[in-house]
Formats: structure tokens, C-alpha cells, sequence
């Protein structure tokens, strides 16, 4: 659900941009006659930058899973065709897991915003493949080009 | 996938031309396997995308009288190739529309770079019976981000 990171800053904060497209499957049925960005689909691209931020903090061993909540507000609709710029804001880390907030904007224009959430560490060896994970947090970020193609 | 290749029509001027925007997401079901390890938006999809965006202009242009089908693609060009996360504006420009066919001229950029562009991509355009004309209407509107106001004319965001 992440298609870039344009900034990090280890412990603290990302930015990360996704795009909103027609062809997505979901949009087939959110809503028939109406196609909007689902709340939850926000929150789930929300979760993963924070993961991914997580995991960069860590020092590429360990993921994070939503495990508290606390208020979402969805103040306006995403439609096909934005470019949703996700921010997350790292509160505190401690052994366990880690408490942020987050906002969704388009164009300057605040969209959704988290007002708290935590995340529970999972140990990467559990879920991913580690070194295939940190290459694919390389390509987001742009420190290292998809394949054979540079911009 | 679904076969929706732009997301919404930013700009139009009847008879002329039509500024559409697709964006690119890596969820999109044609990464999967172009390629395994660079994922890469395949060209064809490029051209689709820019004459979905020209079958759009023409139909607005026309009042849903027509549906305009591909016939024919002249001088392609693809200068860069198309990454996830970038977004695609689809500028046509409507060269000629008559009542057989219609022929356009289309550019995709990113970032205000034109990353391929086609000389002409030419359209036979089919009559649309009446009964039909409504869901058409509909469809394209769905399509294009657009809605209706109350005397039935499309605005676009």
C-alpha cells in the first residue's frame, strides 16, 4: 500500500506517498456508483509506513502489527486520481512496541487523521525473508534504483 | 485489474482536447510479474491509458452520440519508463472527429516530462442508440471523476 518514501528520520517521523487509482479491486465495490479510498485501506497504508519505519529504527530486525487505536477521523473522501502523502509521527518507543500518530493529506488539504496508535514489535525472522525485506526498503526509498532502470 | 486506465479528467475543452490523470500505484495487479524485480508500468498500458483518456474527449465532445473503439496507432514513441508512485497526465488533443471516425494526438507526462507520446491514434466511432445512451453517460462519468448538475451537464472537478 506504499508506493514511495520521500523522507525518514530513524525514531521520529516518515513520509510516504500512495497513489489512488481506478483499477484498484476495491473500488469496484467502494461504492458501485461511487468510487472512494475505504477508511480502513488508509489506516492499513497508514500501519505499513509505520512498520516500515519501525523497521528502519530497529535496525532491520523487527516489524510492527497494530495492536491499540485510539481515533481515526476520515474528515474528507479520497477519490481516484489523488496522491495521498502519508505522514507518521513517532511518540514514543520502548521495548515492546511504539506509539504514533499520523495524517493523510492530498494536496496540502488534511484528509484523515490518527490521533494515536500503537504498534507491536514482530521479530522480521517470523514474517519476512530479513535481507530481501531491508532490499525492498531500499527500493522505497529510492537509496537504491529499481533493477537496471535509473532515472 | 480492472480495466480502468485513468482516474479523472482535470481539464477539457469540447472539440479539442482533454487533460486526464492515472496514477500509479504499485498494488496494481500488472507488477506482479513486469518484472520480478523492477516493477515497471508495460507500454501498451501506457497507449491504453491515453486512448481511454481520447475515447473520453471524444465521446464528451460528441454528447454520447458515439463510442469511439481503437482502430489504428501511428508513431509511439516511450522516452522513460513508468514507476509506481508516478502520476500520469494524459493530454489529448483532437485532431478531427467526423462521423466515421476520429482521429487524436496524445502525450503522457510525469513531473512535466513527456514520457511517450503518439502521433495519432485513430478511432472508429460507432452510433449509440438511444435506449443506450444513458448508461454510457453514466459510465463515463463514472470513469472520469466527474458528476452532473442539476440541468444534466457533467462538471469536473
Amino acid at each position: 500500500m506504499i508506493d514511495r518514501i520521500l523522507e525518514y528520520h530513524k525514531g521520529k517521523s516518515a513520509i510516504g506517498c500512495k497513489d489512488v487509482t481506478m483499477s484498484e479491486d476495491f473500488l469496484a465495490d467502494h461504492f458501485p456508483r461511487f468510487p472512494v479510498m475505504p477508511g480502513v485501506m488508509q489506516l492499513e497504508a497508514i500501519t505499513q509506513l509505520a512498520s516500515w519505519l519501525v523497521f528502519v529504527s530497529n535496525d532491520f530486525k523487527t516489524k510492527g502489527s497494530l495492536a491499540e487505536l485510539g481515533a481515526i477521523k476520515f474528515k474528507e473522501f479520497v477519490k481516484p486520481g489523488d496522491q495521498m502523502t502519508i505522514e507518521v509521527f513517532f511518540e514514543s518507543m520502548d521495548s515492546e512496541g511504539v506509539t504514533f500518530k499520523a495524517q493523510v493529506k492530498v494536496k496540502d488539504r488534511v484528509k484523515t487523521v490518527l490521533t494515536s496508535a500503537r504498534l507491536r514489535y514482530i521479530p522480521i525472522e517470523e514474517i519476512e525473508d530479513p535481507l530481501e525485506a531491508q532490499e525492498y526498503f531500499q527500493y522505497l526509498t529510492g537509496e537504491k534504483p529499481f533493477g537496471i532502470y535509473v532515472a | 485489474m480492472r480495466f480502468y486506465l485513468f482516474d479523472k479528467v482535470i481539464q477539457f475543452v469540447p472539440g479539442q482536447s482533454g487533460v486526464g490523470v492515472k496514477n500509479i500505484t504499485l498494488a496494481e495487479d500488472f507488477f506482479i510479474k513486469h518484472y520480478d524485480r523492477t516493477p515497471l508500468m508495460p507500454e501498451p498500458l501506457v497507449i491504453e491509458a491515453l486512448a481511454q483518456m481520447g475515447g473520453w474527449t471524444i465521446a464528451l465532445s460528441t454528447q454520447w452520440r458515439y463510442v469511439a473503439i481503437l482502430l489504428r496507432i501511428d508513431k509511439v514513441r516511450f522516452y522513460k519508463p513508468v514507476r509506481p508512485g508516478d502520476q500520469l497526465i494524459l493530454k489529448v488533443e483532437i485532431l478531427s472527429i467526423n462521423d466515421n471516425g476520429s482521429l487524436i494526438e496524445g502525450r503522457a507526462e510525469v513531473n512535466g516530462q513527456v514520457v511517450a507520446q503518439a502521433e495519432r491514434i485513430m478511432y472508429g466511432n460507432n452510433p449509440v442508440p438511444d435506449h443506450l445512451k444513458d448508461f454510457i453517460k453514466k459510465s463515463y462519468i463514472y470513469v472520469s471523476g466527474g458528476f452532473l448538475d442539476r440541468e444534466g451537464n457533467v462538471i469536473t472537478p
